[in-house]
């Protein structure tokens, strides 16, 4: 009843809620058994029955301490033609996209940004804590380019208006800094 | 001061806990509260008013002034004011100290609950306004919960006028009572003995106007019924549904779709298209019914216009074989299109002003005849185009018809009969001293129901119902034209060609036509357009001349005269068309004719206008705004022009209480109009609703202690914090040690949700803190971000569930993304249909896999419900460690030196360089970490050269991208 898709780093199995209420512990006896070397581990629970409170509680409750990361899928035709769990149209859609995607960079999910200089520059300073729109103004309009924002020494940063001494040091920090610090 | 409303306030003092009062629509809930304020005095605490909503908070309000001023008392009591959040911590406190009268925010009130920073003693009691929309989840009843626990003394009074709202769902009224602690129930509908007596004492003079509509508004009336049983009838078939519920009556309500949601919500998921659009065509039904009676006719035909417009092609009503009926008849209301032979288009032009004189005569005769209610049509101008473009054998006469809706010229009728019998009894001079003693301003109110009703009735009896029917037909088409963009000679902006849009397809799509019906209905386009393109050709014009003679004297006139000067114009332009050189001659003819035209209108406005002053002063009055307009403008003639079962009972209400004010009211109906069965079927449902509550209200059991107080919804699920203190020692010394109490910090903007209300009944100790990271803190580790279904797709497409979940990741061990679902709506992410073939980046599957993806140590909990996630919260909990409020608080928020607490990743990291790094453009989530092997910081980045950022970020195009962005000018501000 439980299907187990591994690969590399990743690890996918398939599970049903009407299996779970028939065998509560299968779950996590299977779970136990996983090897600890997966970077992601995820239990698909393909939500088959009514009244799914009591026994999704428990999957999640099993999955939650174990490491493992749920998914929910609901099913609503059958199609015999294909493999038996893609049958279960949304679980095997899930699968299919998690492989694909696999080394997909997350920018569909960051939300979209704006295309031009300037809101990309305001995009990128921002990353510092308390640089607001303004500071990216002064900043940008005093060294020219943001090469040279980054090269900036400590005198030229404080000389900005409106940039004070804690925020010069975050600035120069985060410039300066190496992005890895010695432990 | 009404009798009843003494009646209900001395019944609703008998309780000490309070009651739940339910009323009749309009019998003035805002002057009953106004009173029961009266009777507050600062001494016993404070008193809070909640759920107002802004309308209401000002009409009490008002009312509470003046009941201030009538009263002669030494001591001025404080105003009731408003707390919101805008207020610091310790100026609320003072506030609530200071014994006042408040409305307050019910977020505001519950956090500062849970602080402590309210001391529940000083509360004397709630007022709740909108007791229907009340459940045992909402934060309401999460307030009465907490201040019942420690403050016996609380009394709670809500009121609802909203009795069909009271009835819906399961013993609704009897579940209201137990969320508020109160276990009295008042009813006070309008057929109660004390209500009856007091506003049928002396009631108002009725006078109720029945105005036929035109033939073809009967038309259309009939079609829509019949399309809105056809899907009825459809919807049956599903089997999905309640029949009972489900009849055209019933559909005529806004409160049909919550019938029908309420039943299909659950099973929503496993609903064909087809069912979920009768769903959507019923509503459009209903709305198209409404604005019948509501909106012009040629209103009606834009709307008309605009929903087949947007309406896909899956409605299921469009089709429909009377759908056809509507959009016809809604088009013979406004124009209709005749063929004349090219013979007679030589003569158009002196035929045509022929035809104005007379119509001119006509018009007269049509004022003469404004008194006599029946005719319906009134066949104003006949404009006569010829059709430029296409044929020159078939011509194409667009006549307008411009249907007036009967009601308007009722409406000038009633009010000259009441300027013509005042002025009777001016001359008679009996009323002459009641006149004088300002009893009687001689205003006349209108209720309609909207805004825009207000503005063109005040228009049509300031300038003449014809000239506002016209002007809507003038917009109508310019808004064609807008839509056509049609080449025109003297246009001054050059618009591009777009080929036929909207209406051509409109009448193309017409079923049922014979085979000709293309090239008619071509024609019948070309001449709307040619219409429409010399309306905007006159205005174009019109500003020209404006420009250059300055004769123009009467704004007012100026659209009339537009109208009027149109024929002539037409047949101006259309004599130049080829050639542009005389163009210029013509149209200072054009303008001549214009200006001539122009003061021969004012003539006849004036006319027009004298005829006017001897209407009596009239003010318009919108029912949406929900003003208590009768006590301020006190009119001594209400005419309703759109009939609303609440403005009834006000104006009841307002003469009960003004029995020496005459108040003579004219209802205007529709005759055999689903209005009047609308009005009718809105005082059976109300009654309905009453005797059902009088009926549930004798099964009541409301749960009693000892006291006779109301024991709540589920006693035995108190939370712990309630008993007191002493019933441990009182159990033999806290023999039994008192159960660990759970902890969950909240966030501060969560409290517009119910989750925290759930959690508490659970027994859950709240902390509302404002956090910067997550919504719900359960345990050291475990941090909860929560999205309801719509949040999780908005959150998504924002970029910011992204970040929230990175920030998450970054403090907590186990960061955890909550998925809640709706109780009442179906338990899943989209139905079958909506999977595609294929994976798509825009489905929530793929979305949902990449976040799983790129976060592999978040946790995803799938909750049925609100309570289901109280369990979740539970379980989860019961072994961890309780969380920790200052921590929590710290978590996200950098400290002085910029170091962020606890921070997994600062330890190793330069958290805010490795952020910007990753915003860069060309940095990708694949290569930045090459990037930061191979230089060691920002600064070194910026010198780094292009064969260098090659290397490490593993292709040409990425490093040129970076560096061409790096040293990008910046642009000068100037």
């Amino acid at each position: 009843m439980i299907a187990f898709f591994s690969y590399e780093d990743w690890l996918l199995s398939l599970t049903c809620l009407r299996y779970h209420l028939l065998h509560p512990d299968y779950l996590y006896f299977r779970i136990r058994e996983l090897q600890k070397n997966f970077r992601l581990r995820i239990i698909l629970c393909h939500v088959d029955v009514e009244d799914v409170i009591k026994p999704l509680l428990e999957v999640t409750r099993t999955s939650l301490l174990h490491d493992c990361t749920l998914l929910c899928g609901w099913s609503f035709w059958q199609t015999p033609k294909l493999l038996k769990f893609f049958s279960l149209e949304e679980c095997g859609r899930y699968l299919e996209t998690v492989k694909v995607y696999e080394n997909k960079p997350a920018d569909l999910i960051q939300g979209q940004m704006d295309g031009d200089y300037l809101s990309r520059l305001n995009h990128a300073l921002t990353a510092i804590r308390h640089v607001n729109k303004t500071d990216v103004v002064t900043l940008g309009s005093t060294f020219g380019s943001l090469s040279h924002v980054m090269d900036a020494s400590m005198e030229d940063l404080a000389r900005c208006p409106g940039i004070g001494e804690r925020k010069v040091k975050r600035l120069y920090d985060a410039f300066h800094e190496p992005f890895k610090r010695e432990v | 001061m009404v009798q009843f409303h003494e009646h209900i306030i001395t019944e609703l003092l008998e309780d000490s806990n309070g009651g739940l009062v339910v009323t009749s629509s309009g019998l003035g809930l805002h002057k009953l509260i106004s009173s029961l304020f009266l009777l507050h005095h600062h001494s016993q605490g404070c008193l809070l008013v909640l759920s107002a909503t802004p309308p209401q908070k000002s009409s009490i309000l008002r009312n509470y002034e003046n009941d201030i001023q009538s009263q002669i008392s030494g001591e001025v009591p404080n105003l009731p004011s408003e707390i919101t959040s805008d207020l610091p911590a310790n100026q609320r406190l003072a506030l609530y100290t200071s014994g006042g009268i408040f409305f307050i925010t019910t977020r505001i009130l519950i956090v500062d609950l849970l602080t402590h920073r309210l001391p529940t003693t000083a509360v004397a009691g709630l007022v709740i306004l909108n007791a229907h929309s009340l459940s045992d989840t909402s934060t309401e009843a999460f307030i009465v919960r907490i201040l019942r626990s420690t403050n016996r003394s609380l009394y709670v009074r809500a009121f609802s006028d909203r009795p069909h709202s009271m009835v819906s769902g399961f013993a609704k009224a009897e579940r209201t009572l137990k969320c508020l602690f109160v276990r009295k129930l008042h009813l006070w509908p309008r057929f109660q003995v004390y209500v009856a007596q007091d506003l049928e004492r002396d009631p108002p003079e009725v006078v109720d106007i029945r105005v036929p509509m035109s033939t073809y508004m009967i038309g259309i009336q009939k079609a829509v019924i019949e399309v809105m049983d056809a899907c009825l009838k459809e919807m049956r078939k599903t089997n999905k549904v309640d029949v009972e519920d489900l009849t055209v009556e019933n559909g005529l309500f806004k409160s049909f779709d919550e019938i029908v949601k309420r039943q299909l919500d659950p099973i929503w998921h496993t609903l064909g298209k087809r069912t979920k659009q009768l769903v959507s065509d019923l509503k459009t039904l209903r709305k198209l019914l409404d604005y019948l009676v509501r909106y012009d006719a040629v209103t009606y035909l834009k709307y008309l216009d605009s929903l087949r417009a947007s309406e896909s092609f899956r409605s299921v009503w469009i089709f429909a074989e009377s759908s056809y009926k509507i959009f016809e008849y809604a088009k013979k209301r406004v124009y209709h299109f005749g063929r004349t032979d090219s013979g007679k288009l030589g003569l158009s032009k002196p035929v045509s002003t022929k035809k104005r004189k007379l119509n001119d005569n006509k018009k007269d005769e049509v004022a003469q005849q404004c008194r006599a209610v029946k005719h319906d049509i009134v066949p104003l101008v006949f404009v006569c185009l010829k059709d430029q473009s296409t044929s020159t054998e078939t011509r194409v006469v667009l006549e307008e018809v411009l249907e007036e809706p009967p009601k308007w010229k009722v409406l000038l009728d009633v009010l000259m009969e009441i300027q013509e019998e005042r002025d009777k009894h001016a001359l008679s001079g009996e009323e002459k001293d009641h006149l004088g003693d300002g009893d009687d301003n001689g205003i006349v109110l209108v209720a309609c129901k909207d805004e825009y009703s207000c503005m063109q009735l005040e228009d049509c009896i300031t300038n003449g119902s014809q000239k506002v029917m016209r002007e809507e037909w003038e917009k109508y088409l310019l808004s064609k034209v807008q839509l056509q963009a049609l080449p025109k000679r003297n246009a001054k902006k050059a618009k591009e060609p777009k080929g036929f849009g909207v209406l051509d397809g409109v009448v193309a799509s017409a079923p049922g036509k014979k085979a000709e019906v293309s090239s008619i209905s071509k024609q019948e386009h070309d001449a709307l357009l040619a219409a429409a393109s010399e309306v905007s050709k006159r205005i174009n014009k019109d500003i020209v001349g404006e420009d250059d003679n300055q004769k123009h004297v009467d704004g007012g006139g100026s659209v009339k005269g537009k109208g009027k000067g149109k024929k002539k114009k037409g047949s101006a332009g259309e004599k130049t068309n080829n050639d542009v050189a005389p163009e210029d001659d013509a149209m200072e003819g054009g303008c001549l004719n214009e200006v001539f035209l122009r003061k021969h209108n004012q003539g006849l406005n004036a006319e027009f206008s004298r005829e006017m002053k001897k209407l009596p002063p009239v003010v318009f009055y919108a029912l949406e705004s929900d003003k208590k307009i009768l006590d301020i403008l006190k009119p001594s003639t209400i005419i309703a022009y759109h009939p609303d079962i609440a403005f009834v009972r006000e104006v009841e209400m307002y003469k009960a209480e003004n029995p020496s004010r005459k108040a003579k009211v004219y209802f205007l109906f529709y005759e055999d109009s689903t209005e009047v069965q609308k009005f009718e079927a809105s005082v059976r449902r109300e009654n309905g609703a009453f005797e059902s509550l009088i009926r549930q209200k004798s099964l009541m059991m409301i749960p009693v202690d000892q006291d006779g107080r109301c024991l709540g919804l589920d006693s035995s699920n108190e939370p712990q914090s309630v008993i007191p203190q002493n019933l441990i020692t009182r159990k033999a010394g806290g023999r039994r040690e008192a159960e660990k109490e759970m902890q969950v910090i909240v966030d501060m903007r969560e409290f517009m949700s119910t989750l925290p209300n759930v959690l508490h009944q659970k027994g859950m100790r709240i902390i509302p803190v404002t956090l910067e990271v997550g919504d719900y803190i359960l345990s050291p580790l475990i941090c909860v971000e929560r999205k309801s279904i719509s949040d999780l797709f908005g959150s998504f497409a924002s970029g910011r569930l992204y970040h929230q979940v990175e920030m998450m990741s970054r403090y907590y061990r186990i960061p955890v993304l909550l998925i809640e679902f709706s109780q009442d709506k179906s338990f899943s992410f989209q139905s079958a249909t909506e999977i595609g073939d294929d994976v798509t980046p825009n489905s929530i599957i793929s979305k949902l896999s990449l976040l799983v993806l790129h976060f592999p140590r978040l946790r995803i909990i799938w909750s049925r419900s609100l309570h289901a996630t109280a369990e979740i919260f539970t379980s989860l909990k019961s072994n961890q460690d309780e969380p920790d409020e200052v921590k929590a608080i710290r978590v996200g928020v950098p400290s002085e030196e910029g170091v962020i607490e606890n921070d997994v990743r600062a330890e190793n990291y330069n958290t805010s360089a490795v952020e910007m790094l990753r915003r860069l453009p060309g940095v990708t989530d694949s290569n930045y970490r090459a990037i930061m092997d191979g230089c060691k910081s920002l600064a070194e980045l910026a010198m780094l050269p292009m064969e260098r950022l090659a290397e490490l970020m593993g292709g040409q195009k990425a490093a040129k991208m970076l560096r061409e962005f790096l040293d990008a000018k910046y642009p000068t501000l100037l």
